[in-house]
């Protein structure tokens, strides 16, 4: 569907408007949306994208799609229009060497044609592999132009196996850390913690393609509020106002389902994944987004049968949520929950893998469903709901959740801990609840 | 009756204090509390064993004190257990009635009974008490004895509560190893009901809450039966964990604060004081906000409430709560816990004296000896059971002692 296009130019469809800092988009006027993969993973994520679109998926239609890298070479092979090579200056085009210091100065000798290719843009969609150099480096520069620009910037940090070895973790992790200062969002999806859904039986192609199609998804969710239209309208000004300037990690999920009870069903998924702790981390989130999408026989009941349990889960957190009709998507419903985590709460102890959540679900029922995008694979089988996933008591504590923790649970640090609803209730609640003590 | 039977134990094995009380049962059927042990717990964390020679050593401290104060041996116990592991849930039992002239008898009342305890409670858990609610003949509701009845069908609602077997078997080792006998087993809240609620109050419909240590049980009594009950592995020590990790203290300094000088019932306008205490030799004074100790206890305590008022929510039970919120446990004594506990639940709140007994006023004034004293009732109930036709609430104890005979034979 969409005609090749020139980087930086403006799309048939939407007026450009001459950018200002910290920019709104007008009445009337077109969200515009722009994924940019970066580096080696970030390229092909976007490119299995690109090219589920040219297959004819209606998958981000009207969302721009940029790869960026430092390799020439594995740019060139990328099906994508818009590609950006990066500090040829100081690489010759042969790519960072898994060092993040190149990846960022790459970036930051190009900030000038970055800048022009984000111009314009409302929300930028960060996506790439982090540990190695390109993705870790070039992330946090970009966000940053994107964010100087005014744009909405959400990160899909991808994190490297624990078997590429001790280094990589720690240049990834320092990289998250790097970009959430500049991103307003950042969802890492743990490689590992991914591909233990899997299962041994899935080869490489098929897991890569998961990891994009998760990317993909959540990117659409996105799109999706912002460009169809609603049921109970959700404009970008509250995706702002909820994701905005929060710096925090993201959890993200998402579930689909048909049949009679569809709404029941698709939330169900949604919280079972297990990518996402039974809901445990929408628990300590501050803010979340619920979208649903929902064919034209959408009824208000399904709504609240959706949004209902999320809310009912972040108790704590400032809720929107916008329910967008698609014709496609008659007798079926999707949700997709983004939700922050506020960052600060880290140090409270947990690793940010833990709590950063990804994950999708496409489920059978009766009917094979129809994919949203052709890179949705179905994971059905190692999905398969564990019942006490789904129950209000929570997952099976997991020992690395005690880890790492400077503030503590005092003398119950060595028991197990009281879980409820997914808090610990050994920690104390002062501290959960954020009150501040003055000493 | 026979006359060691006049005697009775309750042991609670909590997770800061073992206490035991002596009771005699007096010729017209009262109970009367003739002696008390209490022994500083070591060894219990969250209402469970975790130091079985340390718990053993407690154990016997309390029963020797109780042995002194009492002038008898103590020789059979009656045991509470707790823990975070423990559920409940309620249950229908379903049967056909059989007999020709489909008259109720005594059988199809334990077939039901059996019935309904027959559940699917995960492999490692064990029922501990099945409390029956109410029969139905025939679908017709609300029937306390279906004795003489006639229907075809008969159905029972019971309140099952049921636990880890094998964290529930380390109380009873313990107390095994003393060594002493253990008559009976119970759910800690239920004991504690037994000893706070009059049959009035289970009427109405009562909330207790036990604030123990280490745990908050809590047991939901409504038209007469129970309605529910839970555990929660939060307790005072939790509080005293919050104060020290918030001002920074250490937890017997922390639990002093919270004994001596904190309050449950913080706001934003209470007037902020200075407690200041003094420390070892060389370190100068340390002074603490008396508003900060107040708001650690109470945020604490207010979500503990908080929780159990959810719950009672979810299983729509409030609207049936007449008499008021009962607390007991050593947690009763938390300063403004009243006044809280008002604001969380908008009803009426007691802070516990128990009743039903007689005694020196020092055992019945303490909210710590709730259970254990509810333990003494239980083990009555059992007991008469089998010597005196039954009534209602005879038939309930002898329910109870076979579902316990049931359990004691599954531990050994």
């Amino acid at each position: 569907m969409p005609t090749p296009r020139k980087k930086a130019s403006p799309p048939a469809t939407k007026s450009l408007k001459p950018e200002v800092v910290d920019r709104k988009p007008e009445a009337g006027q077109q969200i515009r949306l722009k994924l940019v993969g970066i580096g080696g993973a970030g390229g092909n994520t976007v490119s299995h994208i690109a090219a589920a679109r040219t297959a004819g998926q209606s998958i981000l239609a009207g969302v721009e799609i940029v790869a960026l890298n430092t390799d020439v070479q594995a740019l060139d092979a990328l099906p994508v229009t818009d590609k950006i090579t990066i500090g040829v200056t100081l690489t010759h085009g042969l790519g960072a060497g898994g060092d993040m210091e190149v990846g960022a100065r790459a970036a930051q000798a190009d900030a000038e044609r970055i800048q022009a290719a984000l111009q314009g843009t409302d929300v930028v969609f960060i996506t790439a592999g982090f540990g190695g150099g390109t993705g870790t480096g070039a992330s946090a520069i970009v966000a940053r132009l994107a964010k100087e620009q005014g744009a909405l910037v959400l990160v899909f940090a991808a994190l490297p196996f624990a078997f590429e070895g001790e280094r990589r973790q720690q240049q990834a992790l320092a990289g998250l850390d790097q970009v959430r200062q500049h991103a307003d969002a950042v969802i890492s999806i743990p490689n590992d913690k991914l591909f233990k859904v899997m299962g041994d039986a899935a080869t490489a192609v098929e897991a890569f393609q998961r990891c994009d199609a998760i990317i993909g998804s959540g990117v659409q969710a996105l799109w999706q509020l912002v460009s169809r239209r609603g049921l109970i309208n959700l404009d970008f000004a509250d995706i702002r106002a909820t994701l905005g300037g929060r710096h925090a990690d993201g959890l993200f999920s998402h579930g689909e389902a048909d049949g009679q009870n569809k709404a029941r069903d698709a939330v169900k998924r949604l919280l079972e994944n297990p990518l996402i702790d039974g809901g445990d981390a929408l628990a300590r989130s501050e803010a979340v987004l619920v979208s649903i999408l929902g064919g034209p026989d959408l009824t208000l009941a399904d709504v609240q049968r959706t949004v209902e349990p999320v809310t009912r889960l972040a108790r704590r957190a400032r809720v929107v949520m916008g329910a967008a009709i698609d014709e496609s998507y008659r007798g079926r419903i999707a949700v997709t929950v983004i939700a922050a985590t506020p960052a600060a709460a880290r140090k409270f102890g947990q690793l940010p893998a833990q709590r950063l959540a990804i994950g999708r679900t496409t489920i059978p029922l009766g009917v094979p469903p129809k994919p949203v995008g052709a890179t949705t694979p179905a994971i059905t089988a190692a999905t398969e709901p564990r019942p006490e996933t789904a129950e209000k008591k929570p997952a099976k504590p997991k020992q690395e959740q005690l880890g790492l923790g400077d503030i503590s649970r005092g003398r119950f640090d060595k028991g197990e801990p009281t879980l409820y609803d997914g808090e610990d209730l050994d920690v104390p609640t002062f501290i959960r609840r954020g009150v501040v003590l003055k000493r | 009756m026979l006359a060691k039977d006049q005697i009775l134990v309750g042991l609670e094995v909590g997770t800061t204090k073992v206490c035991a009380v002596v009771g005699e049962v007096t010729e017209d059927g009262n109970l009367m509390i003739i002696g008390v042990g209490q022994a500083q717990a070591k060894g219990v964390r969250k209402g469970e064993i975790i130091d079985v020679d340390a718990a053993v050593q407690s154990i016997s401290a309390a029963v020797a004190e109780a042995e002194d104060n009492a002038g008898v041996e103590i020789h059979n116990v009656n045991v509470a257990v707790t823990g975070g592991h423990i559920r409940s849930f309620n249950n229908r039992g379903t049967v056909a009635v059989t007999n020709d002239e489909r008259e109720i008898g005594e059988t199809d009342v334990q077939n039901v009974m059996n019935n309904a305890k027959a559940v699917s409670i995960p492999m490692e858990h064990v029922v501990v008490h099945a409390i029956r609610q109410h029969f139905f003949v025939d679908g017709h509701d609300g029937i306390t004895n279906p004795v003489g009845m006639t229907g075809t069908k008969l159905e029972a609602d019971v309140h099952v509560i049921h636990g880890v077997r094998s964290r529930l078997q380390n109380t009873i080792r313990c107390v095994k190893r003393v060594p002493l006998d253990i008559q009976n087993i119970a759910v800690g809240s239920f004991a504690s009901a037994l000893s706070v609620l009059t049959t009035e109050h289970q009427q109405l419909g009562a909330v207790v809450i036990d604030m123990g240590g280490g745990t908050t049980d809590y047991i939901v009594y409504a038209a007469g039966t129970v309605q529910h009950s839970g555990v929660l592995a939060v307790g005072g020590d939790h509080v005293t964990n919050d104060i020290a990790i918030g001002l920074t203290l250490p937890a017997n300094r922390a639990e002093h604060l919270k004994v001596e000088h904190g309050s449950v019932d913080w706001s934003e306008d209470m007037p902020d004081g200075v407690i200041s205490f003094k420390r070892e030799v060389g370190l100068p004074d340390r002074q603490v906000s008396r508003g900060q100790l107040c708001r650690i206890m109470h945020l604490r305590i207010e979500e503990t409430l908080s929780l159990i008022k959810k719950d009672l929510q979810k299983e729509k039970l409030l609207d049936f709560i007449g008499a008021g919120i009962f607390i007991t446990g050593g947690g009763a004594r938390l300063q403004g816990l009243e006044a809280l506990a008002g604001k969380v639940f908008g009803l009426p709140v007691h802070i516990c004296h128990n009743s039903n007994v007689g005694g020196p006023t020092s055992a019945i004034e303490s909210p710590e000896y709730s259970t254990a004293i509810g333990l003494l009732r239980y083990a009555m109930y059992s007991q008469r059971d089998h010597h005196t036709p039954p009534t209602p609430m005879r038939r309930l104890g002898k329910a109870f002692h076979e579902i316990v005979a049931k359990v004691r034979a599954l531990f050994m």
